[in-house]
């Protein structure tokens, strides 16, 4: 149920936040406003292989063909803390655990049981599961929460909207609230954005009269222009956030001129490999909101972790190159937004996790909990949080995977209420279904 | 359904378009009288195949609307699209065994690596060339399917083609998959899609591209092999073929039951290199020694028959399983007539389904014949797919480059054949009327209209529109305008001339059937 205590408590703090001027010190980041931007790993990421138990026993006897070794091994995990440790494929991320601005939720997830990967994202991007027809009626089928959490924001202040990188709208994002939907995938120069919108602007729009009394049509169609408009505008007046020189190497393999990125954009075209898209992607994102203070909430989504099959290890396999892929996204991410990062939160979810077991294929199938990422300026990082059930019988989730012990939930509602602002009522509308409230995560939001 | 004799037929007889052959009659309900034959014409084209085309239009127009219908559910004696046959001259490949295809690419890897002494050198040799012989062939599968759709004659065959393979869906380009997903497509899905449902569900679970997709080809009993290697279970195809091919998510089973069905369906393998002395031509090999023979309850029911016979019988289980009738028959009104089809009519499709066997065929018959079928257009926004094929059709061209189709596909969301997830695509309003794919569907109406639709495909930079490329804009008014309402009409009217087609090509009761 609610834990209304919780959230008084949360409430409280704002407010007394509010009155001594917390965010005060800084003009520049007090006119930022905050930011959300959630990474859906679509296909079950092996949460396992992402923080590693590498110290417990049962891992290590569970895993003898893809288990990561210890730190200081061969192609050891980098050391998190005691117990775990992190896939050495996220080694671009570790400068941000030190630095303390990034921390995992060990052993969260959805508390259904549902080992279906349609069924679980499409609970996990509704924020509930429509379990009575009451839920069901009340929100239909195609809202997702992180289009409610939007409304809420758009109702605060009327230029905030949401962004879905990619190319199609997600479920998460679908609803009444604003969204923008552009494929940021391919780099777009700032000449080139410019061209684009001028040229926009001499056309004369027969279609939106085409659609005068297509309400459905219209909205997208005006959706889309305006939405198009404001994205490249933007493009075409953001400056290329500075890099690292080694991080353009990430960037190249979307560099269409290249001829390996040749190959692999026939890939990405057809669906494939989408993780190898993502740096570009990131690199984007970070241009539009250090541009655009009015995107607030953002999201895109990677594929292909569904490792059956040829998971791999520390150097081989799919898993260790789409987190690399990952990674450097995010590492660029990071880069571009500068001064925003202290307001910006990132979250990388999945909908659930994978078995504790190897299977007979060097590859893991469809297990519950798994690992929740929080990265920003507000998250106090540096920590592994959640209960941390372990992998020994007693402890595993039908005694064959690791039990979800944080509902995913309870980690967005904290960041809503104490980075945001959002309310108890407010909350309730998002996650119209009770949920178990967090434990442990006391610390991990800063002031 | 009644099966009438008597005149209509004599007359379709002495026309000769029919043949001899006995024909499948449907009769079509009084719901269908509210319509002019015109009316019914273009509902028919819509909804049984992807609109109308010139071709399609005249053969309606000479048949009547009733021996058409009956002509579609009996594909088999209307020949393939001319443009298909031109295809297939040049590259018969995808009309070949499986095995044969795969045996072919092995030799063609081999070839290419002759005389390299260099064992690192030939490897690479071998690889490029077998990637390149697969993505070829996959191009091919991906203009076959295309060319079928636009110009093939079979329309509902063509559109139940693509329901079937979506729902046994596989991810197209990947490795050796890419190879045979063409002969897939051709050869398991087509052939069975008006037979009966058990037999096109073992011909998927026989496919060496559904083993390997959905991983069964590598499940086994548990064993340690000779350099000790640990082998066992894996039940991903267990629980999708449950999830999604049978039962559906809601069909009752349990955790135990995909573990139980994995167990019966070890040993089912596929040997692309003819290594095996078992294999059967279709590439499909059951491994005695890899089977676990002990017997299993799935569904509660007890299954301990011996070797392959074992997943047979449980596969035919779930497929004749009244959740199974439940869920097809759901899916299929959802596919041909709405998002949320009338309950009454899903009943009587299942009802059919469990009467029958689950011969498709039949459930298709009431389907047509019902009032259901035959109430209002509107109710189904088009898919990308269905988008994209239609107004091609409507625009009366023969596209010089059916692979240029695919930009605008993949730019909607809906790259052909690449649909990662064993669930296919989804077929409903929510998931395709967005920002993006609006806008995309009127970028590709204007560059159709203006004969460029090429341009969208910047793989094929310097291919040139060619002139059968440009449409004429009276066969798409006289296609497309049946359907408009006199408002739309009116607003296409007062733009500029040359405007009026690519706003017909995006009209709002063009992108609604």
């Amino acid at each position: 149920m609610w834990n209304r205590r919780y959230w008084l408590r949360s409430m409280a703090g704002l407010v007394t936040g509010t009155a001594l001027g917390w965010s005060a010190p800084v003009s520049a980041q007090a006119t930022r406003p905050a930011r959300l931007v959630v990474i859906f790993l679509r296909g079950a990421v092996d949460g396992l292989s992402v923080v590693v138990p590498h110290g417990d026993a049962d891992y290590r006897q569970a895993r003898p063909g893809i288990g990561l070794a210890a730190p200081g091994q061969p192609d050891g995990v980098l050391p998190l803390d005691r117990q775990f440790g992190l896939h050495p494929a996220l080694a671009p991320l570790y400068p941000l655990w030190q630095q303390g601005s990034l921390a995992f939720v060990q052993a969260v997830g959805s508390p259904g049981p549902s080992r279906s990967h349609f069924e679980a994202q499409q609970f996990m991007e509704l924020g509930f599961e429509p379990v009575t027809a009451l839920l069901r009626q009340r929100l239909g089928r195609n809202e997702g929460w992180l289009n409610r959490w939007m409304t809420d924001l758009h109702r605060q202040q009327p230029s905030a909207t949401a962004l879905a990188a990619g190319r199609s709208l997600p479920l998460i994002l679908q609803g009444p609230a604003p969204v923008i939907n552009y494929d940021l995938g391919r780099i777009i120069q700032a000449d080139k954005a410019a061209a684009l919108v001028a040229s926009q602007n001499r056309q004369q729009d027969w279609f939106a009269q085409l659609y005068q009394n297509h309400p459905e049509l219209l909205a997208a169609y005006q959706n889309a222009r305006q939405g198009q408009q404001r994205v490249l505008s933007e493009l075409a007046e953001a400056p290329a956030p500075a890099m690292e020189a080694t991080m353009t190497p990430a960037l190249s393999s979307t560099d269409p001129r290249s001829a390996a990125a040749a190959q692999e954009k026939q890939m990405a075209d057809h669906g494939a490999a989408p993780a190898n898209g993502f740096p570009a992607t990131a690199y984007q994102l970070a241009r539009l909101m250090t541009q655009d203070p009015g995107l607030q909430v953002l999201f895109t989504d990677l594929g292909d972790w569904d490792t059956h099959i040829g998971q791999g290890n520390a150097r081989r396999g799919r898993l260790q190159g789409n987190l690399g892929a990952l990674a450097r996204g995010l590492q660029l991410l990071v880069q571009g937004l500068g001064e925003d990062y202290a307001r910006t939160t990132v979250v990388v979810m999945s909908e659930f996790g994978r078995t504790l077991h190897e299977n007979g294929t060097g590859g893991t199938d469809h297990g519950h909990g798994n690992v929740m990422w929080l990265l920003g300026g507000g998250i106090r990082g540096g920590s592994v949080y959640g209960d941390w059930p372990g992998l020994g019988r007693e402890g595993l989730y039908q005694q064959r995977d690791l039990a979800v012990t944080t509902d995913y939930r309870a980690v967005l509602a904290l960041l809503a209420a104490r980075q945001f602002g959002l309310n108890d009522a407010q909350l309730q509308r998002i996650f119209p279904q009770p949920f178990q409230p967090a434990r442990g995560l006391d610390r991990l939001w800063r002031g | 359904m009644t099966i009438r004799t008597t005149t209509r037929r004599a007359l379709v007889l002495v026309l000769g378009l029919l043949g001899s052959v006995p024909g499948w009659a449907v009769d079509l309900p009084a719901a269908a009288q509210q319509w002019s034959v015109p009316q019914q014409q273009w509902l028919v084209l819509n909804r049984l195949g992807y609109g109308p085309s010139p071709d399609s239009v005249a053969r309606i127009q000479q048949l009547g609307v009733s021996a058409y219908i009956d002509q579609q559910l009996q594909p088999q004696q209307l020949p393939e699209a001319r443009q298909t046959r031109q295809l297939l001259a040049t590259q018969p490949w995808l009309d070949w065994p499986a095995a044969r295809i795969m045996a072919r690419l092995y030799q063609t890897g081999q070839a290419a690596g002759e005389g390299i002494s260099d064992p690192q050198a030939r490897q690479l040799a071998v690889r490029t060339a077998t990637n390149q012989q697969s993505r070829q062939l996959f191009m091919l599968a991906q203009k076959l399917r295309l060319t079928e759709a636009i110009s093939s004659p079979r329309q509902l065959e063509a559109r139940l083609t693509e329901f079937w393979f979506n729902h046994f869906n596989v991810f197209g380009p990947l490795g050796s998959i890419q190879a045979t997903l063409g002969q897939y497509e051709r050869q398991v899905i087509r052939p069975r899609v008006l037979g009966r449902f058990e037999d096109l569900l073992l011909a998927t679970a026989r496919s060496p591209i559904m083993l390997t997709y959905l991983n069964n080809e590598k499940s086994s009993r548990a064993y340690v092999d000779a350099r000790g290697t640990a082998h066992g279970l894996n039940e991903n195809y267990a629980r999708e073929v449950m999830e999604l091919h049978t039962l559906g998510v809601q069909g009752g089973y349990t955790q135990q039951d995909v573990t139980a069905l994995a167990h019966v369906l070890t040993g089912w393998r596929q040997d692309g290199l003819g290594k095996y002395q078992d294999t059967r031509p279709d590439g499909f090999l059951f491994s005695a020694a890899l089977h676990d023979p002990a017997p299993q309850v799935v569904l509660g029911q007890r299954f301990d028959q011996p070797g392959e016979a074992q997943g047979e019988a449980a596969l035919r289980m779930l497929a004749r399983h009244p959740a199974t009738a439940q869920h097809l028959s759901q899916q299929l009104a959802e596919f041909f007539l709405a998002d949320d089809p009338p309950p009454a009519l899903v009943r009587r499709m299942s009802q059919r389904w469990l009467a029958t066997q689950g011969d498709l065929r039949e459930v298709m018959t009431v389907l047509i014949s019902s009032p259901e079928f035959w109430q209002q257009r509107g109710q189904k926004f088009k898919t990308p797919y269905r988008y994209l094929v239609s107004t091609v059709r409507a625009s009366g061209i023969q596209p010089s480059n059916p692979a240029a189709l695919l930009a605008p596909l993949n730019a909607m969301g809906m790259p052909l054949y690449g649909r990662l997830t064993p669930d296919g695509y989804p077929q409903d309003k929510s998931a395709w009327l967005n920002p993006v794919g609006l806008q995309t569907r009127v970028n590709f109406a204007q560059t159709l209209a203006r004969g460029r639709y090429i341009w969208h495909a910047a793989e094929l930079q310097g291919a040139t529109p060619q002139p059968e490329d440009q449409p004429d804009p009276a066969t798409v008014s006289r296609l497309i305008d049946p359907l408009l309402s006199p408002q739309t009409l009116q607003r296409i009217q007062q733009a500029p001339a040359a405007q009026q087609m690519a706003l017909r090509l995006a009209a709002p009761e063009w992108l609604y059937d």
